[in-house]
């Protein structure tokens, strides 16, 4: 009789306390990616920029926000470790990883925990990122999209007809790969070849020979990351050829200081001239923290919306991970939240509901918009 | 609570039941856990073992198809080896969308990723170098292929083994599972069956012991000694029995007095009984005598009325015959009626033709009449014609005298006086003739007179005639009316007399079926009253056996309450719970 209620007591107490210390502790949020590596640093740079404009403004109910950051190396082992860690972390969400393998790789890990977490992922395209259940969601569009951009902007805006399709061996280059040759054949035309590589410098003389000795392929596409991609061109200029080169969105990390990248077309799921008020607000920013970096692109744009459609989730239903999944699920049933890269809302897989691809050509140290769109 | 036998009862089963059901329960619960961890964990291993499988022979394919390029290059030869290696890449996603896949299985599954890729760009090389002319070097590089060929072959096999280990760690917690759930049930059982024995014996022992104490008591109301007994503490039910005993011993106790005393009364009247039986028996026979003459006066009655019954038979014709004539005497009245009807009917119109030529003789005769008076008119004229011409004559004479005596004048005189007497002649002649002719006529119309009175008065005879003959007819007619009325009314009575005596008859059979019942019935009543003076004797018998027995009776009565205590409702002693009262405590 005497000692229940002392026990209630203690627990309101102890709640009281937990309670306040609650009300100041920081958010956690986990990013996930290769942010050692050159091409992840705009991932890095721009959660970091997001989350400390955030915080600036006072951050989430008075609660600052915090990133826990993990380096995936863009391997997926490393991938997976990762995820193991964050998991385990106060992190109410992930952002990450960049690279399709390695969220191919992590994303089940996520989802599979006894106490799972959402992922976003700012970049990652391969379709089969769909398949990894719902607890993860996207804020690129697919290979699908990228692979029909080109494919159409080859054929139909460039007149080729012949090419060759030079492809990173994982989930990303082969998914470019396979939605590229499928609509581009379908248009009628041909690919003379499909060759896989792996790692940033791969030897593809004998390759680039045949394609030089042939001479019959109009174009190379070039369906990975930009690391290679500049030994690859380099390579291909040797031998020369000058014909055109196209790529997906991550061939944007091209190496441009020898000026061999020059007219490299791109398809992008965001440009840094998109003209609207949110994206003008990121790209200001940036340049305004990052006076010396380069260019933001489309990794750094996406993981900056991510940072603030997870402020404006937190601020409605708190820092519960379910709570959190579920409203990223049910985002755009009223209106979709409106970022740097356009228009966000996701469907039952966990894709933007809107894809938009624009064509990039490379020229200096920019990505522009290509004319005639 | 547990006061009844059925309270105590339905306890027991309902915890034999609970128990039951628990185990049940148990049972069925660990079944179906292990039988879904089953469903899900074999499922498991079948899509492993497939995609595994799966995965190993798509590699061998993809090798097999690099070194069918290099053998003979083909585009057809390129893409199904870059096809084998997309589907195989889609296994290692299927194997890591897999339940429960470890971070282990996953990098595991990197490494398998990454040899296939290497296989593939190691065979991508070698088509590059066949296709360049180099075949040294496309071997070269198709043998550098077979390291990671190894590699993920060695790894699946890691994989499925792992896939395999776990799952044979499940297998035993699920084997454990189910010893724990056997335990379980066994325990559960165990105590169902104690607590079945235990809610047993209790039972039994609740019913024992009362139904003992209950048969000791009624072995000693059995013996004579009807006092109450003492019960104790026992189930409700036995509680009620035992009191229904007790009660009934009392009423015993007050049948077996009443029946002592009624069985005086019947031993005394037992004596009286058998005299009057035997009276009966006497009176019985008498009666069985007579009721023999009875049934021989109702077998003459049936023979009689059998014999009335044949002369009714023919009464009944009788009047059947009377009733067809009475019929056709009144068809027969009928057309007499009818023709007496014609002819009267005839004769009145002949009676009004005679009347009529009566009435033309009337006129004619008043004609004939009146003719006669006009003849006797001109006969009067005729005379006075006659007369008149006679003067003339007379006159002629006297002028013809005149003219005589006169002179020349005379002459003249003298023809018209000649002429005179001509004309005078003449008339006197005319006169005559006249004269003649108005005798004859009034002979002629003498003669009519008569005979218009002739024929008046034969009319009137034939008139009379007539009239009788018609009043003879409508005195016929009447009397035809009569006799057919009459003849309806017999036709009537006839009928009547039919069905009554048809009623008659059947009245009659009904009597002549009594009278065979009545016969029947006597012979019945004969053999009864035979029957009825056997039995009379035997109930004399029986009332000489009654008087012995209720002599019997009270000795028995006797010797009963000589035993027990009669006359005493005081409760007899305490049972034991273990055996028979001590009945002389």
């Amino acid at each position: 009789m005497f000692r229940l209620p002392l026990a209630r007591l203690l627990i309101a107490l102890l709640l009281m306390i937990t309670g306040c210390r609650n009300a100041t502790a920081p958010i956690t949020l986990g990013l996930a990616g290769p942010l050692s590596a050159p091409f992840g640093e705009p991932m890095r740079l721009g959660a970091r920029l997001a989350v400390d404009r955030i915080n600036a403004e006072g951050g989430i109910r008075g609660r600052p926000l915090r990133l826990e950051e993990r380096d995936d190396h863009a391997d997926i082992d490393s991938a997976v470790a990762v995820a193991g860690d964050l998991i385990a972390t106060d992190a109410v969400a992930v952002i990450g990883h960049m690279l399709s393998n390695t969220t191919m790789a992590a994303g089940p890990r996520y989802a599979a925990s006894g106490n799972p977490v959402a992922l976003i992922t700012p970049s990652s395209s391969a379709p089969e990122i769909s398949e990894l259940g719902p607890w993860v969601f996207r804020l690129s569009p697919t290979d699908v999209s990228h692979g029909i951009a080109l494919a159409l902007w080859a054929h139909d805006r460039l007149g080729l007809t012949r090419g060759t399709v030079l492809y990173l061996n994982n989930d990303y280059g082969r998914g470019v790969r396979r939605t590229f040759v499928q609509q581009f054949e379908a248009l009628g035309g041909t690919i003379e070849a499909m060759v896989p590589y792996l790692g940033t410098s791969p030897d593809l003389t004998p390759f680039l020979d045949r394609i030089a000795r042939d001479s019959t392929s109009q174009f190379v596409v070039i369906a990975g990351r930009g690391d290679a991609a500049g030994g690859i061109v380099r390579a291909l200029r040797a031998r020369g050829l000058t014909i055109p080169v196209l790529g997906g969105d991550a061939l944007e990390s091209i190496d441009r200081s020898d000026g061999l990248a020059e007219g490299i077309l791109v398809s992008a799921a965001w440009l840094p001239s998109i003209d609207t008020p949110a994206n003008r607000e990121f790209v200001a920013a940036w340049k305004t923290r990052y006076p010396d970096a380069r260019e933001p692109n489309q990794v750094a744009a996406a993981t900056w919306d991510a940072v603030f459609l997870l402020r404006s989730i937190l601020e409605t239903v708190g820092t519960g991970r379910s709570a959190v999944r579920d409203a990223l699920a049910r985002l755009g049933e009223t209106a979709p939240f409106r970022g740097a890269t356009g228009s966000i809302a996701f469907d039952s897989l966990g894709d933007l509901r809107e894809e938009q691809i624009w064509m990039g050509v490379i020229r200096g140290n920019s990505l522009l918009l290509a004319e005639g769109q | 609570m547990l006061g009844s036998l059925r309270h105590r009862l339905m306890a027991g089963t309902a915890m034999l039941v609970l128990l039951v059901l628990a185990s049940a329960l148990v049972g069925v619960s660990a079944i179906r856990s292990m039988d879904e961890a089953l469903t899900t964990d074999l499922g498991q291993v079948l899509r492993a073992n497939a995609l595994a499988g799966g995965l190993l022979a798509l590699t061998t394919a993809q090798m097999r198809a690099g070194e069918a390029y290099l053998v003979g290059p083909s585009d057809s030869i390129a893409r199904e080896f870059v096809s084998l290696g997309d589907s195989a890449h889609t296994v290692h996603r299927q194997l890591r969308l897999l339940p429960e896949t470890t971070s282990d299985d996953l990098t595991a599954l990197n490494r398998i990723s990454d040899n296939q890729a290497a296989i593939e760009i190691a065979y991508a090389r070698a088509h590059a170098h066949a296709d360049l002319g180099q075949p040294d070097s496309a071997r070269a590089d198709a043998r550098r292929a077979q390291e990671p060929v190894d590699q993920l072959t060695a790894d699946v096999q890691a994989l499925a083994e792992s896939m395999q280990q776990r799952i044979e760690a499940r297998t035993d917690t699920l084997r454990q599972l189910a010893t724990r759930r056997q335990s379980l049930v066994w325990l559960l059982f165990i105590i169902a069956l104690v607590i079945g024995v235990v809610t047993a014996v209790w039972v039994v022992q609740s019913i024992e012991d009362p139904i003992a104490r209950l048969s000791a008591g009624s072995d000693r109301m059995g013996q004579g000694d009807l006092r109450p007994v003492d019960l104790g503490r026992m189930p409700d039910e036995l509680s009620h029995l035992g009191q229904s005993i007790n009660r009934m011993a009392g009423r015993l106790q007050t049948v077996v007095e009443a029946v002592a005393r009624e069985a005086r009364e019947v031993n005394a009247s037992a004596g009286d009984f058998s005299a009057m039986s035997q009276e009966l028996a006497a009176s019985s026979t008498q009666i069985a005598t007579e009721m023999a003459e009875v049934s021989r006066t109702a077998e003459l009655q049936v023979v009689n009325v059998k014999d009335a019954d044949a002369i009714f038979h023919e009464i009944r014709s009788g009047v059947t015959r009377n009733a067809r004539l009475a019929s056709e005497t009144s068809d027969l009245a009928d057309r007499i009626r009818s023709i007496a009807e014609h002819h009267r009917h005839s004769i009145t119109t002949t009676s009004q033709a005679l009347q009529e030529l009566r009435g033309l003789v009337r006129t004619a005769y008043s004609q004939v009449d009146t003719l006669g008076g006009q003849a006797e008119q001109l006969i009067a004229m005729i005379d006075r014609l006659r007369d008149l011409a006679n003067r003339s004559d007379v006159l002629a004479v006297n002028a013809a005298v005149e003219a005589a005596r006169s002179t020349e004048f005379g002459s003249g005189f003298g023809a018209v006086a000649t002429e005179i007497r001509t004309l005078a002649d003449g008339g006197r002649t005319s006169a005559e003739a006249a004269e003649r002719v108005g005798n004859a006529l009034r002979e002629s119309l003498e003669r009519t007179l008569d005979s218009l009175h002739t024929g008046s008065a034969r009319i009137l005879v034939i008139e009379g005639a007539a009239e009788r003959t018609a009043n003879a007819l409508l005195e016929i007619v009447t009397a035809v009316e009569a006799v057919s009325a009459a003849g309806s009314k017999v036709v009537d009575g006839v009928h009547r007399n039919h069905l009554l005596v048809n009623g008659l008859a059947d009245k009659f059979g009904e009597v002549q079926q009594i009278a065979q019942q009545h016969a029947l019935a006597n012979d019945a009543v004969a053999a009864s009253t035979a029957e009825q003076t056997a039995s009379t004797e035997e109930m004399a018998t029986g009332a000489t056996e009654l008087f012995e027995a209720a002599q019997r009776l009270q000795a028995v009565i006797r010797d009963f309450q000589h035993e027990g205590t009669p006359h005493s409702h005081r409760p007899a002693p305490p049972l034991s719970r273990g055996g028979a009262p001590r009945l002389d405590s």
